[in-house]
């Protein structure tokens, strides 16, 4: 694939500057979407052949500065001073100039091959702004090409800018003079740090500059390598600190705006000024009180077209793929003359977990299409803002409240969509809350045992299950803040985008790469598990294989053997169907129904009932409610935690799935005993476990940072 | 007095940063450190705050304008 002949292209700019939408006019549907090892930033490499050259082309996460804050941009600066690229591409918004010109000065001083692209001139154009490039070009020592998505002929002319530059890879000369306590320092330390001395091709003074702006990587790898020391740097720094009474990495910051600013006098003439729309939209929807319903709005759209949109498809794409992949597996193998315990793994096991992870194809798809559409129109930002103050009471941020509406519809792109959330703390807590935001396929499990228990007040039932599940989502959420991610404040600090009308390639490009990446990776998970999960179901006790014989299979013995369990939230002891439900349940909750009429009328019903009265024949009233909390509560489903392990990690993903199971059991038998069991073990029982579930996060809480001390 | 106090359209120049490096860098990477000009385009009672910072909109939570003070001009 890739040969020491191509050329590679880093992409790198601040947020909202178009970057994505040159990357995908360059790649086209050629892109491949990954992490950064270690931590949740997402990954786009793409490539794209021009004039017999191969290009390889790395989209760096958007930041504001090369900081090193904020794991994306400890990724873009790491990947820039590692040297992988042999032209850094930096991509500003032409109509926002003096912000993203910040970030450039930034590149330049790594001394590494920079070229400047001004995306947007058409924007600027309209907002009464003229650019003269070429006086850009010479101020800043480095190439400079203006760009707009409206012309067409300008993805050729930004390939031929690459391929030229990419060819001589020059590198500015530009240097900014800071104050001389700082140049001084500055020098002398840089000589020190010989070229190699810290890192390959990493140059001496940007090195010896960071070192005075205490820059915690930097200061580490100069420390620990013995090249200056601890106590050296500490006087060094204290010494400019108390001429200038500033800290120095304000300062550099101060001079980097004042190039900045004057670079901009020079170049920028404002031929009119104009008053712009995003200003008028926002007095509406960002408004203290009309903000709130528009934005419910949105989110009932959102809404609307994952799960009632994005259910229409799936009926079709699970009709299709069970023809495909579990009747075709079978049918063929049975005329092939294969065995009949292969046709059943082949096509019950792998060919219904293919079937799962395509049944999922659409939640995803629309789930990421909303969310793209919401971050191109600029809306994201604004449904931040509306929802940060309702938010900040659970420590996250006003966006997070976008995966817990979509987890109402499905909890596996729910989990995928908190990747639009800032910092893997705020990831965490929301993932943590996410599936007890009651899923649609939760909604039949109710539905029916409400209307065989309680026929009169169904949706009341229901309503209270939702209800309850929201109320256990924030006490989970102000555990996990108080304990696991305790003192570690989110901080909300963007820039405001300016609206604009959503771009079909770019969103539908975007779309699709993250549907792709959806089936590969958690794809590979469910489809092992549902095939696990179908061997306890067709492996009887006896040992032989009985794939129809359900009540003596392994699941229905491990039913059995653990249905003591559940008496105390009031399943009867004979009652061990209840138990397998919960099993099957974990491949996919609507699934519990069908497992225990199944069950239930195999055995055959005591009465000779059928249909919801099997139901009564089992089941309390109030045992019925504390089964649906458990139901509501307990682990999410395979897919789910699938989702939860590769996008958080599999401690994490086992740590929730326990919690929230621990959890389900103590409320379910709680309402019971205090209902109808009137057991006061039990009640002392599950009050205990609520203690012990709290000492254990504090302990995991004060582990963690210990650790991470 | 702090930023978070200062009313809507009023404009201000930052005087100082409280707290670690880590919020001072995130301030400063957005244009606002100290004598640079702010100006408050949306603030209610509760929520974040937006400003205008070098001639670009900037959306800032009320927590972190607590920890910011400004000289009103």
């Amino acid at each position: 694939m890739s040969n020491s002949n191509d050329f590679t292209i880093a992409f790198t700019g601040n947020p909202n500057c178009g970057k994505s939408t040159l990357f995908n006019a360059l790649t086209g549907a050629k892109q491949h979407i990954g992490n950064w090892p270690g931590v949740t930033v997402e990954l786009v490499e793409g490539s794209y052949q021009y004039n017999d050259q191969n290009y390889k082309l790395i989209d760096l996460p958007g930041i504001y500065s090369m900081s090193a804050n904020s794991d994306d941009e400890r990724v873009s600066r790491d990947y820039v001073l590692s040297g992988k690229a042999n032209l850094v591409v930096n991509i500003l918004d032409a109509s926002n100039l003096s912000r993203n010109l910040y970030l450039t000065f930034q590149l330049i001083e790594m001394k590494v091959p920079v070229v400047v692209v001004l995306n947007m001139m058409d924007l600027a154009e309209n907002s009464g702004i003229a650019i003269d490039i070429e006086h850009l070009s010479a101020h800043l020592k480095c190439p400079v090409i203006g760009v707009s998505a409206v012309n067409p002929a300008d993805p050729k002319r930004l390939k031929d800018f690459i391929a030229e530059r990419a060819a001589e890879q020059e590198i500015s000369n530009l240097e900014l003079r800071y104050p001389n306590e700082i140049e001084d320092l500055a020098s002398e330390w840089a000589k020190r740090l010989k070229p190699g001395s810290v890192r390959p091709g990493v140059d001496s003074r940007w090195l010896a500059l960071r070192l005075v702006e205490e820059d915690p990587w930097v200061t580490y790898k100069v420390t620990v390598k013995g090249l200056i020391s601890e106590e050296e740097i500490k006087t060094g720094i204290n010494a400019v600190k108390n001429i200038l009474t500033e800290s120095p990495d304000v300062v550099i910051a101060d001079y980097i705006y004042g190039a900045v600013n004057g670079v901009c006098r020079e170049v920028i003439s404002r031929v009119r000024k104009t008053k712009p729309v995003s200003d008028i939209i926002d007095s509406f929807v960002m408004h203290p009180v009309l903000g709130v319903p528009i934005f419910f709005a949105v989110m009932l759209l959102v809404f609307y077209v994952t799960i009632e949109i994005g259910n229409i498809f799936v009926d079709w794409f699970d009709t299709a793929a069970g023809i495909v992949f579990v009747d075709g597996f079978r049918s063929l193998l049975t005329r092939l003359g294969a065995p009949d315990i292969v046709a059943f793994f082949a096509a019950d096991g792998i060919g219904a977990g293919i079937q799962m992870v395509i049944s999922f194809i659409p939640f995803v798809f629309f789930m990421f299409l909303m969310l793209s559409l919401l971050e191109d129109s600029g809306y994201m930002a604004r449904a931040a803002f509306v929802m940060d103050r309702f938010m900040s009471m659970l420590g996250l941020p006003g966006k997070a409240f976008v995966p817990m509406i979509v987890g109402f519809g499905c909890t596996v792109p729910a989990i995928l969509a908190t990747r639009t959330l800032d910092n893997r703390r705020d990831r965490m807590i929301t993932v943590f809350m996410v599936p007890l935001m009651s899923c649609g396929a939760r909604l039949p499990v109710y539905a029916l045992f409400a209307a065989a228990f309680f026929p009169h007040r169904t949706g009341f039932i229901v309503f209270s299950l939702y209800m309850v599940g929201i109320l256990i989502a924030v006490l989970s959420g102000l555990l996990v803040k108080f304990t696991l991610y305790h003192g570690e404040p989110s901080h909300l600090i963007m820039e405001l985008p300016r609206y604009h009308v959503p771009r079909a390639k770019h969103i539908l490009l975007h779309t699709w790469s993250r549907v792709k990446d959806f089936i590969r990776r958690a794809g590979q998970v469910i489809v092992i598990a549902v095939f696990i999960l179908s061997i306890f179901s067709a492996i009887s006790v006896h040992g032989g294989f009985e794939p129809d014989n359900v009540t003596d299979s392994l699941l229905a013995a491990a039913g059995r053997a653990v249905a003591p369990i559940f008496t105390p939230m009031g399943v009867a002891r004979d009652n061990w169907p209840a138990a397998v439900g919960l099993f099957t349940g974990i491949f996919a909750k609507e699934s519990i129904v069908g497992t225990l009429s199944a069950i239930y009328s195999q055995l055959g019903g005591t009465t000779g009932a059928t249909g919801l009265a099997l139901l009564k024949d089992n089941f309390t009233g109030t045992g019925a409610y504390a089964y649906l909390l458990f139901v509501l509560l307990y682990m999410p489903c395979i897919a789910a935690l699938s989702t939860t392990m590769k996008e958080i990690s599999v401690r994490f993903g086992l740590l929730q799935a326990v919690y929230l199971t621990v959890v389900a059991w103590v409320v379910a038998t709680l309402f019971y005993q205090i209902g109808e069991g009137h057991n006061p073990v039990f009640i002392a029982v599950a009050i205990g476990i609520i203690a012990a579930i709290i000492l254990i996060f504090v302990a995991l809480g004060r582990s963690g940072r210990k650790a991470s001390d | 007095m702090s930023l978070s106090e200062l009313e809507q359209g009023k404009k201000a120049v930052v005087a100082s940063i409280l707290g670690g490096r880590n919020l001072r860098q995130r301030l400063v990477n957005m244009g606002m450190l100290p004598g640079s000009e702010v100006t408050v385009v949306r603030s209610s009672k509760m929520g974040p705050m937006v400003l205008n910072v070098q001639g670009a909109q900037v959306m800032i939570g009320r927590g972190m304008a607590k920890q910011i003070y400004v000289k009103q001009q």
